[in-house]
């Protein structure tokens, strides 16, 4: 077990140079050059002359080495020597700054705020999407498999025809449409009952822990259902398909047999049995939840990293973007992996060798 | 396969054999015992069709104008003088002093181009103006016209006519005098005649019209199927099933053919047309005896300026007076708190053809910032949205079915690194490279719509391989690929006719899921502002026009859209899978 973990994480490697070599030479080979966006916007607005705005650019090049071969500028990126002019001294530079690049953990800085660095950023952004991604997970699961425990218990029942055509609509909802339309109803134009943007109010910073817990949990109830219903209505259609295959077995019919309740046969005798597909589909739940979180994350207005990609995208932000996919990949990998890892522990007749 | 022959007497014969049902016969059976999923069938038949039909259902061209282009004639008739003074002037300066002027600017034109440059202007304002003349007063231009171009003639031949030239010119303001059309009162001048044109077919392209038809034959598939069947196959099962190809290759031919009839004749005349036929028509510089629009004479991007984000017409909201003014509703302008002055506003114009300014079906799904017409752009806005979803499944599946049936028939070292291939490209989360890709890619280079297309298929063809390769896995072990490789088939025609018709079933169900989610996809990145830009729309970029809650229109109706389209594929993908397997029975 432990031996196959340890495979399917030095598997993650390549994975991720893959992906990392697609993204970066795709942003590196697109025309629209940062160095123009950026002396453009911002270099040039406080009324510089023609030639200082070259010069400005061209500086801004150096220092992100932008002027250098694509294969340069890659092996720079992942590290761990920093190749550029006051770079390790082994690559012709002056030795200042003598380590840069992925390996040392140094996702670059920002163009736009050169002084920020976008790990520290990134782990900002994360704080705010990390947990709200677990609980987005945490209630799909825990709506879905009532749902779908119900359903093919009382098959036929009206709840069972009503939950199964409403999860199948609500499956095939657009996700940011669903936000919209969450935050038309119940917002100031709707119903007014929640607010609809950000994660905290204005004032939030001068609240007690209750009234600061209770407007965060105000705030997050649309970004939540938006996150999850998804999910949940995926996973209960899968459980309750699991749960009728596994109440039609001989073994289900052995423990009603010997004149076990209902209950302790649904609960005990079923359920773990039927858990063993639900838990293998988050793996193909967090892709779906990370690349979500983009469109969520701007419906909404929360400050996450799928926000911080959006972000990044529209002004080209290139380390940004190498981050943030990097990252999503990362936590995609991850996931599967985990899923796999919990299926082995589960079904003790899975064995990964 | 050949077309069945329907002999006399014969379907008696053919109807006592017994018959076994082959998988279609199982799958058509068991999609038309659920009447849900036929329902989806027929409502994105009619997505569909209303996006093919967009141009017949909403244009601002009329199918057919009957019309006196004044403007067009006017136009023409004070060219003369125009062509006459240009003629002039080249004669004037004489081929070697004109070349040498334009070689000093760095042109590269000869003399002879020129003129017949000229020769060309002349008859082209000469063509117009006679197709709005009766034929019996063509006699004055024709003498012009050969006057003009024998004088081009001996131009070219190196003589400098001058005097000529002059005289030609003094002519043709003659006749520009001469050839005034009369006005309404009645007094001097010519009475033009009508000409009939169809602007709307001459802009719709042969693509166009091939979709058009295929999809005549596909909303009366109910229609003329049973009639085929039952007068002309007598209903005899095998003989159906023997047709169905030849049904198939029907339709796509004669929807083909009427295509390419379509790009030699009518197609092949269309010119560039920007014309604003209500533009024209309104303002009375076309007048016309016939104009037959479509149902809703407006254009995808007929802007409206006096209309900006008005409420669907329907609502007491929209209600706007003559000046343009709302009369109710949180709209009502109130008076500047400092200046006590109202902001002008621009009255509601409202153009030929169209319902008037408070009409309950002016715009009855609303407008947009710039007055456009959500309605109409919902129709056009199909068309790539439905479009995406499609051409980026056919793609997806093209590249799933090749690497998926090589990796299972193959085996072996191919297997393994296939396997790993895909593994690798599922790890990645496929929203966020596909959002990354078409962030980057400019415009410029690549259409969004197609660099949207190319990578949806790129990041999203795992699926079907790993369905494929899992079908072959299962199915080439078995006897009757067995048989056809003990009797010295080539690999192609086993893989090709024997195992991949068997494990189409799964691939068309995957198929259905990855409509829904290509348009589900696109959607959402067009949304973010990614993807499709103007000027053609597409519903998740209608819904980026306006996040305000006060402009709800624009992000209900589109998103609606949107989700009725998925759900109807996702109802569809669900009943071919259960049709296809009962064990997964999950809805009905």
């Amino acid at each position: 077990m432990l031996q196959y973990v340890v495979r399917r994480l030095l598997w993650m490697i390549p994975t991720l140079i893959g992906v990392s070599l697609i993204v970066f030479s795709l942003i590196h080979l697109a025309p629209g050059d940062p160095a123009a966006v950026q002396s453009s916007g911002l270099l040039t607005g406080a009324g510089r002359s023609e030639g200082s705005a070259d010069q400005a650019t061209q500086k801004f090049r150096e220092r992100f080495l932008l002027d250098q071969p694509l294969w340069k500028q890659y092996l720079h990126y992942v590290g761990p020597f920093h190749l550029g002019k006051d770079g390790h001294p082994w690559f012709g530079g002056d030795g200042s700054d003598k380590w840069n690049g992925l390996l040392v953990g140094d996702f670059g800085n920002e163009f736009r705020r050169p002084t920020v660095e976008v790990a520290d950023e990134l782990v900002r952004r994360l704080e705010v999407t990390i947990p709200l991604a677990l609980l987005s997970v945490l209630i799909s699961y825990l709506v879905a498999i009532p749902i779908g425990i119900f359903s093919a218990v009382r098959r036929g029942h009206p709840l069972d025809l009503a939950s199964t055509v409403g999860l199948f609509v609500l499956y095939a909802v657009p996700s940011f449409w669903a936000g919209l339309m969450l935050q038309l109803a119940f917002g100031k134009s709707g119903l007014d009952w929640l607010p609809v943007i950000g994660l905290h109010d204005k004032d939030a910073a001068e609240m007690a822990t209750g009234a600061w817990l209770l407007d965060l949990l105000k705030h997050l109830v649309l970004p939540v259902f938006c996150y999850s219903y998804a999910s949940f209505a995926y996973l209960s259609r899968q459980m309750r398909s699991g749960m009728i295959d596994v109440i039609n077995q001989d073994y289900i019919r052995t423990a009603r047999a010997k004149g076990l309740s209902e209950k302790v046969v649904v609960l005990k005798h079923a359920l773990r049995n039927s858990m063993i597909p639900i838990l293998t589909l988050l793996a193909s739940i967090l892709p779906i939840l990370i690349g979500g979180s983009v469109i969520i994350e701007v419906v909404f207005d929360i400050p996450g990293m799928g926000k911080y990609a959006y972000e990044s995208l529209q002004l080209r932000e290139y380390n940004v973007i190498m981050a943030t996919t990097l990252i999503a990949s990362f936590m995609t990998i991850l996931g599967i992996l985990l899923s796999d890892v919990l299926y082995a522990l589960v079904d003790p007749r899975i064995r990964y060798d | 396969m050949t077309e069945p022959v329907v002999k006399a007497g014969g379907a008696a014969e053919v109807e006592r054999e017994p018959y076994s049902k082959d998988y279609w016969d199982n799958v058509f059976e068991q999609i038309g015992r659920r009447p849900l999923v036929k329902l989806a069938l027929v409502i994105l038949a009619i997505l569909y069709g209303s996006a093919i039909y967009a141009p017949l259902i909403a244009n601002d061209r009329p199918f057919v104008l009957e019309a006196v282009d004044k403007q067009a004639y006017d136009d023409a008739r004070r060219g003369l003088v125009g062509v006459t003074t240009s003629l002039r002037d080249l004669i004037e300066s004489g081929r070697e002093a004109y070349e040498a002027a334009l070689r000093e600017r760095g042109q590269d034109q000869t003399y002879a181009t020129a003129l017949e440059a000229e020769r060309g202007a002349l008859r082209l304002r000469l063509a117009t103006m006679r197709s709005y003349l009766p034929s019996n007063d063509h006699a004055d231009l024709d003498v012009f016209q050969r006057a003009f171009e024998s004088l081009v003639d001996e131009g070219l031949a190196g003589e400098r006519p001058l005097d000529e030239v002059v005289a030609l010119r003094d002519e043709a303001k003659d006749l520009r005098k001469r050839y005034e059309p009369a006005t309404e009162e009645g007094g001097e001048g010519r009475v033009l005649a009508e000409v009939r044109s169809y602007p709307l077919w001459e802009s719709t392209t042969s693509l166009e019209v091939f979709f058009m038809v295929l999809w005549v034959f596909v909303l009366a598939w109910p229609l003329w199927n049973r009639l085929v069947n039952r007068l002309l196959l007598r209903g005899v099962r095998t003989r159906i099933r023997g047709a169905r190809r030849a049904k198939f290759g029907l339709v796509f031919g004669v929807s083909l053919s009427a295509a390419l009839v379509w790009a030699f004749t009518i197609g092949g005349s269309m010119t560039f047309d920007v014309a604003t036929y209500k533009d024209l028509l309104t303002s009375g510089r076309i007048e016309a005896s016939k104009a037959v629009f479509p149902p809703l004479n407006l254009g995808f991007a007929e802007s409206h300026p006096g209309e900006p984000y008005r409420e669907p017409t329907w609502l007491d909201e929209s209600e706007i007076d003559e000046e343009g003014y709302y009369v109710r509703g949180p709209k009502v302008m109130q008076p500047d708190p400092l200046t006590g002055q109202i902001p002008k506003r621009r009255p509601v114009e409202v153009r030929y053809g169209e319902p008037e300014r408070n009409a309950t079906w002016r715009h009855f799904l609303g407008t947009d910032i710039l007055g456009r017409d959500l309605f109409v752009r919902l129709l056009y806005g199909g068309r790539i949205s439905l479009s995406v979803g499609i051409l980026s499944t056919l793609m997806l599946v093209f590249i799933g079915v090749v690497i998926g049936s090589i990796a299972g028939y193959v085996g072996g070292l191919t297997d393994i690194l296939l396997s790993r291939i895909i593994e690798i490209v599922q790890s990645i989360p496929a929203f966020f490279l596909i959002l990354t890709c078409v962030a980057i890619i400019p415009e410029k280079q690549l259409p969004p719509i197609f660099t949207i297309v190319v990578f949806i298929a790129l990041v999203r063809w795992t699926g079907v391989a790993r369905l494929v390769r899992g079908e072959f896995l299962k199915l080439k072990e078995q006897e009757f690929v067995l048989a056809a490789r003990a009797g010295g088939f080539s690999n192609a025609r086993i893989i090709f006719r024997h195992v991949l018709p068997n494990a189409l079933g799964p691939v068309l169900v995957a198929a259905a899921f990855s409509v829904a989610a290509g348009i589900l996809t696109e959607s959402s990145l067009s949304f973010l502002g990614f993807g499709i830009k103007y000027p053609i729309p597409s519903w998740g970029s209608l819904i980026n026009e306006s996040r305000a809650a006060e402009h709800w229109w624009i992000q209900v109706f589109p998103g609606f859209l949107i989700f009725l389209t998925v759900f109807c594929y996702n109802l569809v993908g669900e009943g071919v899978r259960d049709a296809l397997d009962p064990r997964m029975k999950v809805l009905g």
